[in-house]
């Protein structure tokens, strides 16, 4: 089992490889690490042809760190800082906690 | 002849072959008949396939070409002619062809980042007429 498209440049984690058993194969732990919209998997084997599933979606976990994304930079006193701070919350794996809406 | 253990869609070889005979067990030489086969007992839902009715050719009716494209464990065949009484073969199986395709029979879920796509993710190998390939061991 291996990532198809990838259009959040995720790693495919768990067991990518398994034994069939009576014909059908489980993959009970695969993960992605990346949020992304329309991600597919390809199953292989050696003989029959392989297969593609339908799409699916890896979507952000829960927001556990903020991060600086534009830092503040030396300014004037008394003047507007620019660009613009900006902060960005992001899950456990780097990816941008979207559903996000603090404070 | 007695139909054997055949794979899913192959002909079943030797060709199948139907005797008529008299009262006596003897050869009816003389039997020119048409002599049609069925599926008696059909465990796996099959359906019959090739040349289902034959003239007998002194006495005897061979079906070459038959073939049932679903696997299943205890099929029989009927024979049926007019005139005469029927008869039932013995059992045989229908096994699944080689796998040839991979079909994804659970497919992958919209799931959070790092977390298990659940439920899991599930592949089987069918053979060219669909049926799960369960000889496959893979990958």
């Amino acid at each position: 089992m291996a990532l198809g498209t990838n259009p959040g440049g995720g790693t495919l984690g768990g067991t990518a490889t398994v034994a069939a058993v009576a014909g059908v194969a489980s993959f009970a732990n695969l993960s992605i690490d990346k949020s992304g919209t329309g991600y597919t998997l390809t199953a292989s084997a050696t003989g029959p042809a392989a297969a593609t599933s339908g799409a699916f979606n890896i979507t952000p976990g829960t927001a556990t760190q903020l991060v600086y994304t534009v830092q503040p930079t030396t300014t004037t006193a008394g003047a507007t800082i620019t660009p613009a701070v900006q902060v960005t919350a992001r899950d456990g794996l780097g990816n941008t906690a979207s559903g996000f809406t603090g404070p | 002849m007695q139909p054997t253990t055949t794979t899913a869609g192959a002909t079943i070889t030797p060709a199948v072959q139907v005797t008529a005979r008299d009262a006596h067990g003897n050869t009816a030489s003389g039997f020119t008949g048409t002599v049609a086969v069925a599926i008696g007992t059909n465990p796996g839902g099959g359906t019959l396939a090739g040349t289902a009715t034959v003239t007998a050719v002194a006495g005897v009716a061979n079906f070459a070409t038959l073939s049932i494209d679903k696997p299943g464990t205890g099929y029989t065949l009927a024979v049926t002619a007019a005139g005469l009484t029927g008869a039932t073969s013995g059992a045989f199986n229908i096994t699944a062809g080689t796998a040839t395709q991979l079909v994804f029979t659970v497919q992958p879920t919209t799931t959070t980042a790092g977390a298990a796509i659940a439920p899991a993710v599930q592949v089987t190998a069918r053979d060219g007429l669909g049926n799960t390939a369960a000889g496959s061991r893979g990958p």
